[in-house]
């Protein structure tokens, strides 16, 4: 594996969408004849477009998680939940199961995700000794367990529904339901727009 | 699979690493075999037994179960007497109704959009395939069966089923309804066919049926 240079370095580029294999030495911007699709030497702007995604989610993120989610009224009573008051009230049910699984969806993957996707920018930005199989490894976990965060958005809205019917009682979306789901939009955009190849050009310079 | 020697003058038999960009020679790989990138450990290709046929079959499947699983109810409720019935179609309405416009337009597009449209372009590229018609939409509708597949969000609503309906225990006596069976057989229709598509293949056949 010591002679393992990149397809760039050695005159073709590989398309994103149909992974086509295409001779151009000149490493040009040019159109797939397979899918039609424009095909970069990587990702033009790649670090910059992820990392302003990024620290709009992080900031987003930040009222996310203050404002509240959810508020219910029942029989006269109001309660409104932040995100996090919601799992401790889950766990002070009973349910600890269930509240463990929403907050490792809706708490730890978002936060450790926003970490993550961040150091690996920050490595291949400024060309850190960081492993490149560690990066590939958290790239490939961030870009699977990113969905998986839309949990709590989903949940409030069969309780809207649900709850809807009941004469005694009443649930309303708060502000932070809606940046929830945009918060973890701009994060699986942010991971998106990021070229995994960047990571690998490191090595392919130091061969 | 190891792949090592490149013959660079012969671009056909070139394949390049979509995830490392490492360049090495194409193998043919068997059927139930899963060749990965040596560097980096990207699956690069993962042949099933009749592909394309058994796409069509489960995409079909699908369709017939889309329509319940939005319409009936998946969860049926008895609360202070009186019983209910959700849908997701309801409950879409519901936040539509509420004011939630936001919510609403992601699960619209998470749950009903992007499963929809994209057994619809897998529906028209196996077809196409099948009927050995040739047709300049093949590339476009695959390209865009890959950009929505990040978006669909099937399983996760399942597990807020779950966890919703864990919630109303104390509230509400809970039942399955008929859309929940329609919905959990749609979801596993979907595993299967991303089990069996072969993107490479897929691919392959577009570039030759295309002019």
């Amino acid at each position: 594996m010591n002679k393992s240079y990149s397809a760039l370095k050695q005159g073709f580029l590989c398309c994103r969408q149909c992974h086509k294999v295409i001779p151009e030495k000149q490493q040009q911007v040019i159109q797939c004849p397979r899918c039609q699709s424009k095909v970069y030497p990587r990702i033009p702007n790649s670090l910059s477009q992820s990392w302003a995604l990024l620290i709009s989610g992080f900031i987003l993120y930040i009222p996310a998680n203050v404002l509240p989610i959810m508020t219910l009224t029942k029989g006269g009573v109001i309660r409104t939940d932040t995100i996090m008051s919601g799992i401790i009230n889950l766990a002070n049910i009973g349910m600890a199961p269930i509240a463990v699984i929403v907050f490792i969806a809706s708490i730890l993957v978002p936060a450790l995700k926003m970490v993550a996707l961040a150091m690996i920018l920050l490595a291949t930005q400024f060309k850190w000794r960081m492993s490149v199989y560690m990066r590939t490894k958290m790239y490939r976990m961030i870009e699977f367990v990113g969905r998986w965060s839309m949990l709590d958005v989903f949940v409030i809205s069969i309780l809207l529904g649900i709850v809807k019917f009941n004469k005694i009682a009443s649930v309303d979306i708060e502000p932070a339901g809606l940046l929830f789901a945009i918060v973890i939009i701009l994060t699986m955009l942010a991971a998106i727009r990021f070229d995994s190849r960047l990571i690998w050009d490191d090595i392919n310079e130091l061969s | 699979m190891m792949r090592s020697t490149l013959d660079i003058d012969n671009a056909q038999h070139i394949e390049a690493c979509p995830d490392c960009d490492l360049l090495m020679t194409a193998a043919l790989v068997k059927e139930g075999y899963v060749s990965q990138c040596p560097r980096c450990g990207y699956t690069l290709e993962h042949p099933t037994r009749l592909s394309i046929r058994n796409n069509f079959f489960c995409v079909f499947a699908g369709l017939i179960f889309y329509f319940p699983a939005m319409l009936l109810p998946i969860l049926q409720f008895t609360m202070v007497g009186n019983t209910e019935a959700l849908s997701i179609l309801v409950c879409l309405q519901t936040l539509f109704s509420t004011g939630n416009w936001g919510v609403g337009l992601v699960i619209f597009f998470s749950l009903m959009f992007v499963p929809l449209v994209q057994m619809i372009l897998i529906i028209f590229v196996t077809t196409r395939f099948y009927y050995q018609v040739k047709s300049h939409y093949l590339a476009f509708c695959f390209k865009w069966y890959g950009y929505l597949n990040a978006w669909g969000m099937l399983d996760i609503f399942m597990l807020s089923i779950i966890v919703a309906s864990i919630k109303l225990h104390d509230d509400a006596e809970l039942e399955p309804g008929l859309g929940l069976y329609a919905f959990i057989a749609l979801l596993l229709i979907k595993a299967l066919q991303t089990q069996f598509l072969n993107k490479k293949l897929v691919w392959t056949l577009i570039e030759k049926h295309g002019e």
